[in-house]
């Protein structure tokens, strides 16, 4: 399944950069993030409680971003599991100039698994999309100093 | 399978609920549980603590208020489809709920509880969209009247705050020259839909359309209402012009292949679901007296 | 056949156990509950092949309520692999309840965990970490036998658990002269039954009395106890399996697989230890089935006469169809009779198994039987439209004829007797074929629902006999006469939910001359009833009926003659009737006061002549008089004793605009040779024909490329419905077999083997105007409108869109 997007990003592209590779931001970016521990470089492992609706639990989750263009691009991997099954997500993520806001978009291929794949299908690509959206309005807030909101919808 | 470790409360007023979900982070409402307690035992949804609101007497409820059909969100799906006053003013929804389940379900599930899960194809949302409904979240803070396309978000997911609680949908009774129908495919009866539809057609002078309302479900992340006026709005409802509505949709739909079937395949059943429902729903209305 | 009365076989008798069973009073594995007890979980692979890298439980130990958690690497080394069920040439694999260095299937049991409750046993799945290498998987069968394909068991260099074949006439000459020609490529897709009650065991190991004691929800609780002996290398003497009531088993329940966790966890706490499977787990890793492809060639003479068959099957047994289940030999038996109930000059067949990354294969029923019937009963109907001929008039003109049996079919077996052209005579009367044709021809075209019919013919195999398998070749039954009259009957059979425990009422009542009520049927405790096997492939009507009318037959003998010699006349000329031994005009003895003459009054001593060896009971060993494990001088060799037969008729309306194919007629007529129980017979003929609708129109088990299962409950594996059948007309014929003892045949198989073919027939009958020919199933309505949408026609009547 593919899943794409645009967020525009108050700050330039060297400044969202910064923060889309630095693990405290991902950290603190990551919708229902426990805790993101470093295992090497650029590679994370990542503990989050989902509750959005009525799909809750933990999952865990690695994260490893590759082929950087500073400032331009990366790949971005990502093997998720949890109850309600296992995805694993491969893609693009480029950011763009556009005055001083920066534009990123991104375009994945996700691989859903695990016993409830019919629920897990139906459910996690969109839970996942929401949750890329909030991510990237997460890192703007980041960016700008801002206060993030303790409650939203899906956190 | 068996649930995680939960606490239940239960409570018979609104405000007692509000204080329930107030004093609990991960705490979830549950009503007729046809779609919890499976997801629960599943492991799917881990809610830390169980609010049972089938006590609420104040959320069971029918009445009309003027041009408005007022159901509280505890209204079981049976006592709709039973229920004279909605057979009257709402028969979309009467015929729509019909096909949720079995009678087991419907003695126990509950419209609200439907609409706040927003499954993509669930009748009881589906033919809410079509008929253009609201509905009214209460928190302890006041309530808020949200239209129902805004109310359903993505999959399984809707503008409602853990610590609200939907009380009542809003619909506005259909104008008096006006047909509807439901149509459905599901495997085997009582199966969720395929591809669902439901269609909502006012008829004017001259027998032509004044109104239309189409939704469909099962074809987007969540049920969603196509506009097909231009296809048919000023002529009576031929099946030329059911094709074209039929085309209008299919251009403006994009349904995934999933687990219940293939996209291309409910493409081709939508198709034919939009134009047997429209042609049905201006049967209806042309039925309705000159 | 030689009775004295024949007053309640053929009889409806209500069953016994409907009391019980219908009112709740039924006692299934799950009921049983015993103190100490503790309930398992399994963790279970969620990759279909990995390498097990590390597997760290220590967190799942230390939790409170937790008693034993056990991985694979504790299985090798205090218990011994699965015992093999079958090998007949086989490749077997080493494997495991529990998955030691790789997993094989998704969903395989990797870690188990026995907890105070099945709640804290789920909740201490999550504290263990497995850390998985994933490998390629395969699934698809042509893939797994494909060079380059990923290995299961790499020390075996292939994917191919045995292969077989034969070769009987001069068949590439018989093709070289053919008038006609014809080649089929006829897949079906992997599914398989559905208990109401799935996989239950409760293990009790008693260390003070060294026994393990197995409540077990199993078809075969003599085998079980074997299996479970074998893998535990415990005597077997101590090992004791009590099968309760058993909530159905298609099949499914002939095997010591994920039911030997629960032993382990008892062995490792010496507290008892209950798994009760759940549907998903069921669905996970349940016996599976069908999953194979054909190639069939057939040649046929311009008269419409069959001259030659050559055959291929590849058939998938998942990741093992020997140890996990005994689901291999199948294929071996679906090879020998893919010439069904035809006559041929030459045939050829060949038959690969292969193993993939998917759920074990076992025995669900048909076990081959289905797999020769569907490509060979929808090949006869493409073929009959193909040479102008109705498809009741092709099978008509190839039949094997009433009177030529015995028929040795052209690969080996021997078939007992049948009327075939007179089932499919009044199946066509049963289900009105003319006026359907008629009525099918005035509708057509006239809406977008079109009406079709579709026949299949079919050949039973019942009673089987398989070498070096524990489908093995013999039963055995004691009949018992009580001091107060009435009738125990101890056997190694099984009551699955088929009714055998009133059926052997029946058959010992009318040998007896008593009534049901007098005979209860003990089974089910492998310390209580001899080394008997189960049932599968119609045993009971065939085996057991067989061995336990001898066994009755050979006490009445004993008894005749203890009155004989009481009396001082001829024990030739008594009979048994009405509750007594009687001599016709003359003196009448009951039961009961016999019985109480040979314990008590006097007792045996002065009641029993020398010559009598077993006055009070008769342990009877039978075994079939026609099958045959040496080879003939063409190599053919015969595992079937009965081969009952039948034909069956579906009717559908297909929606050509959504897809949907509504069933809306089912007939069978049904040869079983002698009926015992008609209502049972009639019970059984619905419930395995919707079986077989499941699997024609909607189950599925669906594994993408990776081994993801996709239905793992049953929204997404779905089972037909009341709502999806309508009633299901049956009619009989009755051909007694000269191989059982009372003429039985079984057939508790045959009606789920015929409808796959009769709905593709039905359908593509249907759909003529715009040609379709099925190539897959199950026939979901989106599978038909894709065959649709190859039509032009089709296209250009009923496409939607710009």
């Amino acid at each position: 399944m593919k899943f794409e997007g645009e967020s525009e990003v108050s700050g330039t592209p060297p400044v969202v950069w910064d923060a889309l590779i630095d693990p405290k931001v991902i950290e603190r970016c990551t919708p229902g993030c426990q805790s993101l521990a470093v295992v090497g470089p650029d590679d994370f492992e990542l503990v989050t409680k989902i509750g959005i609706a009525s799909i809750s639990g933990t999952y865990k989750g690695r994260m490893r971003i590759a082929e950087k263009l500073v400032g331009e691009r990366y790949v971005m991997s990502a093997e998720g599991a949890g109850p309600i099954g296992t995805m694993s997500v491969v893609g693009i993520v480029t950011l763009q100039d556009n005055g001083d806001a920066t534009r990123v978009a991104y375009s994945f291929e996700a691989t859903v698994g695990g016993a409830m794949t019919g629920l897990a299908q139906r459910a996690l690509l969109p839970i996942a999309k929401l949750l890329t959206k909030q991510f990237f309005k997460r890192v703007e807030k980041v960016i700008a100093g801002e206060d993030l909101p303790a409650e939203e919808v899906g956190s | 399978m068996k649930p995680k470790p939960f606490d239940y409360v239960r409570v018979d007023t609104l405000p007692a609920l509000f204080s329930a979900l107030a004093a609990h982070d991960n705490a979830k409402i549950i009503a007729g549980g046809q779609s919890l307690v499976p997801m629960m035992n599943f492991r799917v949804a881990q809610p830390e603590v169980l609010v049972d609101i089938n006590g609420v007497e104040a959320l069971n409820h029918v009445g009309r208020d003027g041009d408005w059909l007022c159901i509280g969100a505890m209204a079981r799906y049976q006592d709709l489809i039973d229920s004279p006053l909605v057979r009257e003013s709402l028969p979309l929804l009467s015929e729509a709920l019909g096909h949720v389940g079995y009678p087991a379900i419907r003695n126990r599930g509950t419209l609200g509880g439907s609409v706040v899960h927003n499954d993509p194809s669930a009748e009881g949302g589906v033919a809410l969209c079509c008929l253009g409904a609201e509905v009214v979240v209460a928190s302890a803070k006041g309530e808020r009247v949200v239209p129902i396309a805004e109310f359903f978000v993505t999959t399984y997911l809707t503008d409602i705050a853990p610590h609200e609680v939907l009380t009542e949908i809003r619909i506005p009774v259909p104008l008096p020259r006006s047909g509807s129908a439901f149509r459905e495919l599901a495997k085997r009866v009582g199966d969720f839909a395929i591809v669902n539809v439901a269609a909502l057609v006012s008829v004017g002078a001259g027998d032509k359309v004044s109104a239309v309302s189409l939704a469909l479900g099962g074809v987007a992340e969540t049920p969603l209402s196509f506009d097909v006026g231009p296809a048919v709005i000023g002529h009576p409802l031929d099946a030329a012009r059911a094709a074209e509505a039929a085309r209008l949709v299919d251009a403006l739909s994009d349904p995934q292949d999933d687990n219940v079937a293939g996209g291309e395949y409910k493409r081709h059943l939508a198709g034919v679901l939009v134009k047997q429902a429209l042609l049905a729903a201006y049967i209806d209305a042309m039925a309705k007296g000159a | 056949m030689t009775k004295s009365t024949s007053r309640w076989v053929g009889a409806s008798l209500a069953r016994k156990q409907d009391l019980r069973l219908v009112t709740g009073h039924g006692r299934y594995t799950d009921d049983i509950s015993v103190p100490g007890m503790l309930h398992a979980a399994m963790l279970r692979s969620p990759h279909a092949h990995a390498r097990i890298k590390s597997v760290d439980v220590s967190r799942a130990r230390a939790l409170p309520g937790v008693h034993a958690v056990l991985t694979g690497e504790d299985a090798k080394r205090y218990w011994g692999p699965l015992a093999p069920t079958i090998d007949i040439g086989m490749k077997v694999p080493t494997v495991y309840a529990l998955a030691t260095d790789k997993v094989y299937y998704m969903g395989e049991p990797v870690v188990a965990i026995a907890a105070d409750t099945r709640y804290l046993a789920e909740d201490a799945l999550e504290f263990i970490d497995v850390e998985y290498e994933v490998l390629p998987a395969v699934t698809d069968t042509e893939a797994a036998l494909a060079p380059g394909a990923p290995l299961l068991y790499p020390e075996w260099g292939d994917n191919v658990q045995c292969a077989w074949g034969m070769s009987v006439g001069a068949v590439d000459e018989t093709f070289a002269r053919a008038d006609h020609v014809f080649e089929f490529r006829l897949p079906q897709h992997r599914y398989s039954g559905a208990s109401l009650e799935g996989r239950a065991a409760l293990a009790h190991y008693d260390a003070y009395n060294r026994k393990l004691t197995l409540h077990c929800s199993t078809q075969a609780p003599n085998l079980v106890r074997t299996l479970v002996a074998q893998t535990f290398r415990f005597p077997e003497h101590d090992v004791q399996v009590i099968a309760p009531d058993i909530g159905g088993g298609y099949g499914n329940k002939l095997q010591a697989d994920a039911e030997v966790i629960p032993c382990l966890l008892s062995l490792a706490t010496g507290r008892p230890v209950k798994w009760t499977e759940s549907r998903q787990e069921n669905l996970l890793s349940g016996m599976q089935c069908r999953d194979y492809v054909w190639y069939l060639k057939v040649a046929v003479s311009k008269d419409g006469i069959l001259q030659g068959l050559d055959a291929q099957v590849l058939g998938n047994v998942g990741c093992d169809g020997t140890c996990h289940a005994a689901g291999a030999g199948k294929f071996l038996v679906a090879a020998g009779y893919v010439p069904g109930p035809y006559k041929w000059h030459a045939f050829r067949v060949a038959t690969k198994v292969a193993v993939s990354n998917k759920a074990p294969s076992g025995a669900y029923r048909g076990y081959g039987k289905d797999i020769a019937n569907y490509p060979l009963e929808v090949a006869m109907s493409r073929m009959a439209d193909a040479l102008g001929l109705s498809p009741a008039e092709f099978r008509r003109r190839n039949f094997v004829g009433k009177d030529e049996f015995p028929y040795q079919q052209i690969s080996g077996p021997v078939y007992d007797s049948g009327d075939y052209a007179q089932c499919l005579a009044k199946l066509l009367e049963l289900v009105d074929y003319d006026e359907v044709k008629q009525r099918q021809a005035a509708t057509q075209g006239k809406s977008a629902k079109y009406l079709g019919i579709g026949i299949a013919s079919m050949l039973e195999p019942s009673g089987g006999a398989v070498p070096s398998c524990i489908f093995n070749s013999y039963e055995v039954a004691t009949v018992r006469l009580m001091p107060e009259g009435g009738v125990l009957v101890l056997t190694g059979h099984q009551d699955i939910g088929q009714g055998s425990e009133t059926t052997l009422c029946q058959v010992v009542a009318d040998e007896l001359g008593l009534t049901p009520d007098d005979v209860r049927v003990v089974y089910g405790d492998t310390n209580a009833v001899p080394y008997g096997l189960g049932p599968w492939s119609s045993r009971g009507a065939t085996f057991n009926v067989s061995c336990i009318a001898e066994a009755a037959r050979r006490l009445k003998a004993n008894l005749f003659e203890v009155v004989a010699n009481l009396w001082q006349c001829e024990a030739a000329g008594l009979v048994a009737a009405d509750g007594a031994i009687v001599e016709p005009g003359g003196r009448r003895m009951t039961l009961r006061e016999l019985g109480n003459k040979l314990h008590l009054w006097p007792g045996a001593f002065g009641v029993v002549p020398k010559h009598v060896a077993n006055p009070f009971e008769v342990t009877h060993y039978w075994t079939s008089p026609i099958a045959s494990w040496t080879p003939d001088e063409l190599g053919r060799i015969r595992l079937y004793t009965t081969h009952p037969s039948g034909s069956s008729a579906i009717i559908v309306e297909v929606d050509a605009e959504t897809g949907k194919i509504e069933v809306k007629d089912v007939a069978i007529v049904d040869d079983c040779g002698v009926i015992i129980n008609p209502t049972i017979v009639e019970g059984q003929l619905h419930g395995g024909y919707v079986q077989g609708i499941g699997g024609a129109l909607m189950e599925e088990f669906h594994y993408d490329e990776r081994g993801q299962l996709w239905n793992t409950d049953l929204t997404s594996y779905l089972h037909p419905l009341a709502t999806d059948v309508p009633d299901i007309k049956c009619d009989h014929v009755i051909s007694p077999s000269p191989y059982t003892t009372l003429g039985t045949k079984g057939m508790g198989e045959g009606s789920t083997i015929m409808p796959c073919a009769a709905m593709v027939n039905a359908v593509e009958d249907a759909l003529k105007p715009f040609g379709v020919r099925v190539d897959q199933l199950p026939l979901t309505p989106e599978r038909v409108i894709r065959l649709l949408k190859t039509s032009s026609i089709w296209r250009e009547m009923y496409e939607v869109g710009a």
